[in-house]
């Protein structure tokens, strides 16, 4: 029994032996080296590992990393292949892992989720300094000596305007994330006053009141975030301005009696810029020509003229700062 | 010769007999009064373009800011006065037309006062007169004539004449007049044209040159929302001073009228006015003027400028 197995093992290792020289026995030679060793992919070893100092979307490592290699071509295994930004902060420092060859590379890199809410302020906007620069202008158009101005509404408005801040990437500045602001909401308003005025101008009487009303009304609205660069975030206000009024009077016992009309032209026009804070703006308006239109009867009736005479020409005023 | 003198004195009696007896009649209860002189010759106004309520007028030429009207009337300077119980019978001039109306305004004589109208006018007049308006327009038009009602002048217009009387309590009246079968009648007027409404604005306001004012203690600034007394001391009392700036056509910033409007001392020919930085709107530096008028200014003319009434202040 022990004799046959050597004699197995014997035959076994002859073959063996024979099978793996059988090639270099044909030229009669110094045995044959053999084929070279087939490269193993690990051979490479990875030398650098940089990432973005930040991103906001979704990403597969490998689409924004920068690797290199003592040899190529090579490839580096990502953990974790893919980032994407937190439901939960603003920003999360998130930690990359590169490896090839056996060579670990671990870099950092900001996350951030630009949709993420850090907060919400509320912008007041006071518009009051129109109201009273109208009023001021109606004085100097109408000149002073009235009764006085009875003001209605308010030129503070209804609605919210504010923003929410969040951060956002940046790669090419240092720091690379900023704060962002998302500016939204719209406000209103609706302002009047209405004075009286003595008008001249009448031969017949010393002077007629007049009462003349101005409407203000406009609406402000913005939607718009800031972005890396340095910029401004502005919008038009939609301010609108009207004015009119009438002068019907029966003086003198109806001795003199007047029909007539102020005819009165009027624009404005606002520009406020939100960003960078505080809030800031400038409003102009234009008071054009005005007229008294209409006609005026003395003694009852038995002489009427028909009246149209230009008591103001008219002036654009401002611009104004807020 | 004895009988002749008798004669022509018996003849002399019977004729002012009758001459009394005429005068009391119930008909003619009033002294016939002949009046001033109608002399219509021509006659050049020159209305400042920037006297409130003035009109644009292409009748007129238009010299820098004014109206220049070539005009066929007369004017009294000085006024000639319309005093109650002068009228006229013959009508035979506007003046006399306007006599016999202030008396009989006076008098509130209605039916010469219907007398007085042409007759286009005449059911307009009645109108008034048998209206629930009557009582007023008759104290209206006798408390007028009672209120040293002076006549000013008058123009030829349209297709008669329209003279311009002054009293002092109602200011300025107008009277159109028409000839009709030669004698002058009042008459009713639908008037279109911007002349006589300009004209009567020129007797309104009998403007005169303005005065700049200088030598006043004014502050260098002012708050916008704050004032600042400041006295001015006038050459005449009852006039106007103006704060303007230099834009022409722009409206007068504030107006102050000696012992009226807007002046805060009691004093003639003393003003006490309140300056309040917000009649210059916004802040910044200013160029104003201030000057002294007989007359009320809305509109700044170009021919306000006058170093002398020039002041610089800044509001903040």
């Amino acid at each position: 029994m022990k004799k046959l197995f050597l004699t197995l093992s014997a035959i076994i290792l002859f073959f063996s032996i024979g099978y793996t020289q059988a090639p270099n026995m044909s030229d009669g030679h110094t045995p044959d080296p053999g084929p070279p060793p087939v490269k193993k992919p690990d051979s490479c070893k990875l030398t650098g590992f940089r990432l973005p100092c930040c991103t906001d979307t979704i990403e597969n490592v490998s689409s924004i990393a920068t690797v290199t290699f003592d040899k190529t071509p090579c490839t580096a295994t990502f953990n974790p292949a893919t980032i994407s930004p937190s439901g939960f902060v603003g920003n999360s420092v998130q930690s990359v892992t590169a490896c090839a060859g056996g060579v670990c590379i671990t870099r950092s890199i900001n996350v951030v989720n630009t949709n993420k809410s850090l907060g919400f302020t509320p912008i007041s906007l006071d518009f009051s300094k129109i109201g009273n620069t109208v009023d001021r202008a109606l004085d100097a158009i109408f000149g002073s000596g009235g009764t006085g101005c009875s003001k209605s509404g308010s030129l503070k408005p209804s609605g919210s305007l504010g923003y929410d801040w969040s951060y956002m990437c940046c790669p090419t500045l240092t720091p690379c994330v900023k704060n962002s602001h998302k500016f939204s909401g719209s406000v209103s308003w609706n302002f009047g006053v209405t004075c009286h005025f003595p008008v001249a101008g009448c031969p017949y009487v010393a002077s007629l009141d007049a009462v003349v009303s101005a409407g203000i009304s406009g609406g402000f609205s913005v939607n718009a975030q800031t972005g890396c660069a340095a910029t401004k975030v502005c919008a038009g206000a939609n301010l609108k301005v009207s004015l009119g009024g009438g002068i019907g009077a029966t003086v003198l016992a109806g001795a003199v009696s007047a029909s007539l009309q102020l005819v009165i032209s009027a624009s404005a026009s606002a520009q406020v810029c939100v960003y960078p804070l505080p809030v800031t703006g400038t409003y102009s308006f234009n008071i054009g020509q005005v007229s008294i239109v209409g006609s005026v009867e003395t003694l009852w009736g038995l002489t009427s003229h028909s009246v149209d005479y230009v008591i103001y020409d008219g002036k654009n005023f401002g611009p104004y700062p807020f | 010769m004895k009988k002749q003198l008798l004669f022509l004195f018996f003849l002399l009696t019977a004729v002012t007999a009758l001459n009394a007896q005429h005068t009391k009649s119930p008909q003619k209860k009033y002294t016939t009064t002949i009046g001033p002189s109608f002399k219509s010759k021509k006659i050049v106004l020159l209305v400042p373009s920037f006297l409130p309520g003035i009109m644009k007028d292409s009748s007129a030429s238009l010299r820098n800011d004014t109206l220049v009207y070539d005009l066929n009337g007369q004017l009294f300077d000085n006024g000639y006065k319309l005093f109650p119980g002068k009228g006229s019978v013959s009508l035979s001039t506007p003046w006399q037309t306007l006599m016999e109306m202030t008396d009989a305004y006076s008098k509130k004589d209605t039916n010469r006062i219907i007398a007085l109208y042409a007759a286009d006018s005449k059911e307009k007049i009645k109108a008034i007169l048998s209206g629930n308006q009557a009582g007023d327009f008759l104290d209206y038009v006798s408390k007028a004539s009672h209120a040293n009602l002076t006549l000013l002048g008058g123009i030829h217009y349209k297709n008669g004449f329209m003279a311009y009387t002054k009293d002092d309590v109602y200011g300025l009246h107008e009277n159109f007049i028409i000839k009709e079968n030669n004698k002058y009648k009042l008459a009713a007027l639908d008037d279109k044209s911007p002349t006589g409404w300009n004209i009567a604005i020129y007797f309104k306001d009998d403007p005169k040159p303005m005065v700049p004012l200088k030598n006043i203690s004014l502050p260098d600034s002012l708050q916008i929302d704050d004032s600042a007394t400041v006295k001015i001391t006038l050459p005449e009392a009852g006039r106007w001073v103006a704060i303007y700036l230099g834009n022409p056509g722009e409206s007068v910033s504030l107006n102050v009228q000696d012992n009226g409007m807007n002046d805060y001392d009691p004093m003639e020919k003393q003003v006490a006015l309140h300056l309040k930085g917000g009649i210059f709107i916004a802040p910044g530096t200013y160029t104003f003027y201030i000057s002294s008028f007989n007359y009320l200014v809305r509109k700044i003319s170009k021919d306000f400028f006058s170093d002398d009434a020039k002041h610089t202040i800044t509001i903040y």
